[in-house]
């Protein structure tokens, strides 16, 4: 199901935290709301699940308006950040919550229930956790089981607020992989909000970069990152250098920057202050000879190896790429 | 050498005496003191009830106890707990759900008003139903005309006792599921459960031991108010007594060992509170240990 955003506008007090939101979801695509907190990306999730109502504006599910349609009717699925687990329900029976709680007519003999929920738990593979209680899963094993019980009435529209947030990084990298290969499997069409860029860049479609409530750019990963369309979305997806240039101010990647001896022309000249050299990249820190600022610049190992700079030395940079707003 | 086993003497020295020990004579003045306040307050009291109670031997406490009066204080006490319990149950978990699940203008009053019971004496309380529901009060007249009693009959006790264990388990409920927020309800809501199915499986569930341990306040305070009671039920003996003014009139007519009986169940009533609250205390503390244990699994 697609997902269009009209003219969304919301403001809690004083405060608005999304203005004029225009977006397009297509149908069964994975698509990331990508922005620093408070950047109004949970309130815009929010509003699609209906859990919020917006000041202005619409969202159309598959072109129907659903702006003001109960939350119980547009069947979405929602996973917490904080995995919101019935605490006092087993795994099964949190799976099985959204199909028990259906009125007589549409709800599954008992029979159907542990079918699909036992179904639910072996795609999500923890089917041997079913008699336990959320407070003694682990917090990847939360967050799996929260996403079965989503599943389990089948949405339409999948959510996930900061699905990782809360969990330490290998576990995150592991469900990264999982959700994605998840999402090929099922086809639903997805949105999940982050602040964490390399997150998003691995696992979305589509990436939505947010900030101070405004849409700053949509588009693929490789877009955004290749192609950022304002400052914000330069500085916010990956390391960049900023320089002042008479056109205005420039930005350039780590990678995107030649350093050689010798002067050339235009070559702005700095001293190596800090060699980082840990991995396959090489990172040198260099500071300006002529406004000491800091430049941060990326070689390939053997780039550098080549080239061999000693710490202390005087180099000369010169962008390969300049994006200037 | 010399000054580096002086050192180690030292340390040794200051490894033995903990920063926030005393002496042993300001340790056990101070223990002392604290038991002997303990004993002359509470235990010397409660002793003495039933000291008292059973001073004429325990047929005159039998009989004390099931004279007819006795009896029908007892059943009013009762009536008015059965009958307040219940809908302060209900108040109680309504209101904390409104103020903790909800958003609305004039919460923070809602709250104020929830504690204007505890901010009241009890005696104010009382005449406030007299001043409402008596003769010269503001529905007297109407009151008269329909052949209706509340105050100095059974309604206007348990007017009384519902307005000073209102805020019992609203009180009990609403920093518990402050703490646990919306998250759970929300998700139920997602998963398209209708309030009712929310409040009734996820909601009290979670706000189990809570809600008992409201309720058995609000049964003790119920069956032990004397203030708010007083005022409004007129003492008509064997209509309108409860057990706490029973107990008054018994010690007014110097008929000592009577009301002592009487007090002497209030109290048993009292023991039999503190140990069901330890057991929910305890309890509870359990479940939230094993929660906080398996969160860092």
């Amino acid at each position: 199901m697609g997902i269009t955003i009209q003219q969304i506008s919301k403001g809690f007090g004083q405060f608005s935290a999304l203005r004029d939101i225009n977006l397009n979801v297509p149908s069964g695509e994975l698509v990331a709301l990508l922005g620093p907190s408070g950047c109004g990306k949970t309130t815009l999730l929010r509003i699609i699940a209906g859990l919020e109502s917006p000041d202005n504006g619409q969202v159309l599910f598959d072109g129907v308006d659903t702006t003001h349609a109960d939350v119980r009717e547009r069947q979405v699925g929602f996973v917490f950040q904080h995995y919101a687990l019935f605490r006092h329900m087993t795994v099964f029976e949190n799976v099985a919550f959204g199909l028990r709680v259906r009125p007589r007519e549409t709800r599954p003999s008992n029979a159907e229930i542990k079918k699909r929920v036992h179904d639910l738990l072996k795609l999500v593979q923890l089917d041997w956790l079913a008699d336990r209680y959320p407070p003694q899963l682990s917090g990847g094993q939360r967050q799996r089981i929260a996403l079965a019980r989503a599943l389990a009435v089948e949405p339409k529209v999948l959510l996930l607020d900061e699905p990782f947030g809360a969990l330490d990084a290998k576990v995150r990298k592991d469900l990264r992989r999982w959700l994605r290969r998840l999402h090929d499997e099922l086809h639903v069409t997805s949105v999940f909000v982050t602040h964490d860029q390399e997150e998003a860049l691995e696992v979305a479609d589509t990436i939505v970069v947010m900030n101070h409530g405004q849409v700053e750019q949509v588009g693929s990963p490789q877009a955004v990152y290749d192609q950022p369309a304002t400052p914000f979305v330069y500085e916010f997806l990956g390391n960049v250098n900023a320089f002042e240039t008479p056109q205005g101010k420039g930005f350039v990647r780590p990678y995107e920057i030649a350093v050689s001896r010798e002067p050339g022309l235009n070559s702005i000249a700095g001293a190596l202050t800090y060699v980082h050299s840990v991995g396959s990249l090489v990172r040198l820190e260099i500071k300006r000879t002529d406004n000491e600022q800091y430049v941060d610049v990326e070689l390939g190992r053997e780039q550098f190896n080549q080239l061999n700079f000693q710490q202390g030395e005087t180099v000369y940079l010169k962008p390969t790429q300049l994006r200037v707003f | 050498m010399m000054h580096s086993t002086q050192l180690q003497q030292y340390q040794g020295k200051i490894a033995y005496k903990r920063a926030t020990s005393e002496s042993a004579w300001v340790r056990w003045s101070l223990i002392g003191l604290a038991l002997a306040f303990l004993g002359i307050f509470l235990l010397l009291p409660l002793a003495a009830v039933f000291a008292e109670a059973l001073r004429k031997g325990w047929d005159v406490y039998l009989a004390a106890i099931t004279e007819s009066d006795a009896l029908s204080a007892m059943k009013l006490t009762l009536i008015a707990s059965l009958v307040s319990v219940p809908l302060n149950l209900l108040f109680g978990v309504a209101a904390a759900w409104a103020i903790t699940k909800f958003d609305f203008r004039g919460k923070n009053f809602l709250i104020t008003l929830i504690d204007l019971p505890f901010a009241v004496s009890p005696v104010i309380a009382g005449l406030i139903f007299v001043l409402i529901f008596g003769l010269q009060g503001w529905f007297g007249e109407w009151l008269i005309d329909h052949d209706l009693k509340v105050v100095f009959a059974v309604p206007g006790i348990i007017l009384a006792t519902i307005f000073v264990t209102f805020p019992f388990v609203a009180r009990e409920l609403i920093p518990l599921m402050q703490a646990q927020g919306k998250e759970e309800e929300e998700a139920a809501l997602v998963l398209g459960a209708s309030g009712w199915k929310i409040l009734w499986h996820v909601t009290l569930p979670n706000v189990k031991w809570g809600l008992i341990y409201g309720v058995i306040l609000t049964n003790a305070r119920a069956m032990g108010e004397f203030g708010a009671v007083s005022v409004v039920s007129g003492h008509i003996r064997g209509m309108t007594n409860t057990m706490p003014l029973h107990v008054e009139i018994l010690y007014n007519e110097y008929n000592y060992a009577a009301a002592f009986a009487v007090a002497s169940l209030l109290t048993l009533l009292a023991l039999v509170t503190l140990v069901l609250k330890t057991y929910v205390e305890w309890q509870a503390a359990r479940d939230a240990a094993a929660q906080e244990k398996e969160v860092t699994v």
